[in-house]
């Protein structure tokens, strides 16, 4: 305690000095004897001792006094430089120079100011740099607290609504995000917190998860201009997981919808172009097969076999094309109706009798003794998805043999298997059977036209309506049994 | 007015301006003992649906002067000719397309090119004896 050493080294000195005078005085005084002294004299005498002490004690209390005094001043004007340091003025300077723990804490101060400084300017680089990123980021970023109002919306976002930083800022965000769900022709936020409960901020406030916002989503500008939009709202949480706010996230998609529009309409009339010849030769063909133009001779309606299964073939690959491209614009709908297993085995089976005889393949169903329970599907889909694993069932058997249908069911759904003792697919390539466009190598050999399309579609029209499909094979010429399972329908 | 049914033959009114598939039509319903009317553009249609009045109209959608939806709206609209049974026969394939024209209040909607002509033929009967049963 160097402080409190220097101050007692100070008053030591003094009272040392104090009883150097006082001692030798009594000394002589009461000792060498001054006998012819009265008692009222040595009294006074007395009285001059005790006078003296006092004026000893009241100068070494002044001297305290004053060092508290001093102290208390140190202090205050540390306490003053934190204060400007708080409020961030870092050029403040505390100016002690002292070499006891006053000076000490001086210099500590000095050196905490400094660090703080230092760190002070580097946080305030990185809320630069980080405003700078966030503020030209292409996309519009809406940052809200936790009761719903913006503290933050970048440059893309002022832009996207039309409305300045100032405007929106401590606002509750449903004041200025106006969302139209086109479809519904209805708005699910609109200046107010009522019926939005279809807006995808309220939607993720509700679930504590990230919503994304689905397609056909329009928002409404400050001059009410239309834009499509794209995005998301997911919530922001501290480090112990509490969640702080949430971020909006939004795109202008005009100009990507169009292109989309353009293409599937481009798919579209496309497709309706190529059908058009194409449906033509069919039936002039079928009315050919039919004998609508004589009886064709045996060669002759085996040709016009030929022509008649390219032609169909031509029409399944424009149908795939068709149906990928609404797949990839996720325009692909599911109208679901129940049906009966059973009857989309009967329909595939006629469907598909000319090229299994053309094929020398008998089909075989193996139906259960009971009806089996009804499921919730879109029956053309269904149909489509069966058609194409029998197709390919015949198409990938060799010679003579049999494709096996059958319906099984289990608690929860109905599955239906095709079953061939074809090509059978080689076990590296399983994992990849239903990716789009994939074609193992013992598959092409057999049939050249195939696309690598169907399987794919299957995949997803199956799953769409809440089912699966999966297969099983033993390998290169083992066969191949393909399984489809959907949910029971709910009576 | 038309004349009467000779032998009570169906008589079918195809809309459809593709001459091609106009003759299929024409061969296979005639051998299937169905009369057959046709056209080649919506105006013609909608003329010959008043001086026909068939049993049953094919009506396809991509046509010139006036579309399948229109003529298929005008026809709904009129209670005159509102009871002729209207199958759709056209390659537009979207679901967009096929939800219209059931929502229009057709009879069915067939893709051309997904189905066989005597597939066509037995819905063409089809529906015809249903009509004829209400």
């Amino acid at each position: 305690m160097e402080i409190f050493r220097k101050l007692v080294k100070v008053r030591f000195f003094l009272a040392v000095l104090f009883v150097a005078f006082l001692v030798p005085i009594i000394f002589i005084y009461f000792f060498k004897g001054n006998q012819s002294a009265s008692f009222s004299e040595t009294l006074s005498h007395l009285l001059y001792i005790f006078i003296g002490f006092t004026v000893f004690v009241f100068v070494m209390s002044l001297a305290g006094i004053w060092d508290v005094i001093s102290i208390l001043g140190y202090l205050k004007k540390m306490s003053e430089a934190i204060q400007k340091v708080a409020s961030g003025n870092f050029n403040v300077k505390i100016g002690i120079k002292r070499r006891d723990e006053i000076g000490e804490l001086a210099r500590n101060l000095e050196w905490m100011k400094e660090e703080l400084r230092k760190n002070f300017e580097g946080m305030k680089k990185e809320e630069e740099k980080l405003n700078a990123i966030v503020d030209n980021v292409g996309d519009a970023i809406i940052v809200l607290d936790n009761r719903k109002k913006i503290i933050l919306a970048n440059l893309a976002a002022q832009k996207l609504i039309a409305h300045t930083e100032e405007e929106t800022r401590g606002m509750e965000y449903y004041k200025f995000l106006r969302l139209f769900d086109k479809e519904k022709q209805i708005f699910i936020c609109n200046f107010d917190t009522i019926n939005n409960e279809d807006c995808p901020v309220e939607k993720a406030i509700v679930s504590k998860k990230i919503v994304f916002i689905p397609k056909g989503i329009y928002l409404i500008n400050k001059y009410g201009v239309k834009i499509e939009i794209d995005g998301s709202v997911a919530p922001y949480k501290d480090l112990r997981g509490e969640i702080m706010g949430y971020v909006i996230v939004l795109r202008d998609v005009t100009s990507e919808r169009e292109v989309e529009r353009m293409k599937s309409e481009f798919v579209s009339i496309t497709s309706h172009q190529l059908r058009t010849p194409l449906s033509s030769i069919r039936w002039y063909v079928e009315m050919l097969l039919d004998g609508d133009a004589g009886e064709l001779n045996k060669l002759q309606k085996d040709f016009t076999s030929e022509v008649h299964q390219s032609t169909k073939k031509a029409i399944e690959l424009i149908n795939n094309l068709l149906d990928l491209s609404r797949i990839e614009g996720g325009t692909i709908k599911y109208s679901k109706q129940l049906i009966s297993p059973e009857q989309i085995i009967e329909d595939t089976i006629s469907d598909v009798i000319p090229l299994a005889e053309a094929s020398n393949i008998k089909i075989i169903k193996k139906l259960g003794k009971e009806a089996m329970p009804k499921i919730s599907v879109d029956y053309q889909k269904v149909f489509q998805v069966i058609q194409n694993l029998v197709v390919n069932a015949i198409n990938y058997s060799k010679g003579k043999s049999e494709v096996i249908l059958s319906l099984e069911k289990n608690d929860k759904e109905v599955i239906f298997s095709c079953k061939d003792s074809g090509i059978g697919i080689p076990k590296g390539v399983q994992k990849d059977l239903f990716k789009k466009f994939f074609r193992a190598e013992n598959a092409t050999v057999v049939n050249a036209q195939g696309s690598g399309i169907g399987l794919f579609i299957c995949k997803v029209f199956a799953e769409g309506m809440g089912g699966r499909i999966w297969f099983e094979s033993e390998g290169e010429d083992k066969g191949s049994t393909f399984y489809v399972g959907f949910p029971i329908a709910d009576r | 007015m038309p004349e009467d049914n000779i032998q009570n033959q169906p008589k079918v009114l195809v809309i459809e301006d593709d001459q091609r598939i106009n003759k299929v039509y024409t061969v296979k319903l005639s051998v299937e003992g169905i009369k057959v009317a046709t056209a080649i553009d919506g105006e013609e249609g909608l003329r010959k649906v008043y001086s026909e009045l068939p049993d049953l109209i094919i009506l396809d959608l991509m046509l010139p002067k006036k579309s399948g939806f229109e003529i298929l709206k005008e026809i709904k609209a009129d209670s005159r000719v509102k009871h002729i049974p209207v199958l759709i026969l056209s390659n537009l394939a979207q679901e967009k397309e096929i939800d219209e024209g059931m929502a229009l209040g057709a009879d069915g909607y067939i893709v051309k090119s997904n189905v066989s002509i005597q597939q066509v033929v037995e819905k063409i009967k089809e529906t015809i004896e249903k009509t004829k049963k209400k």
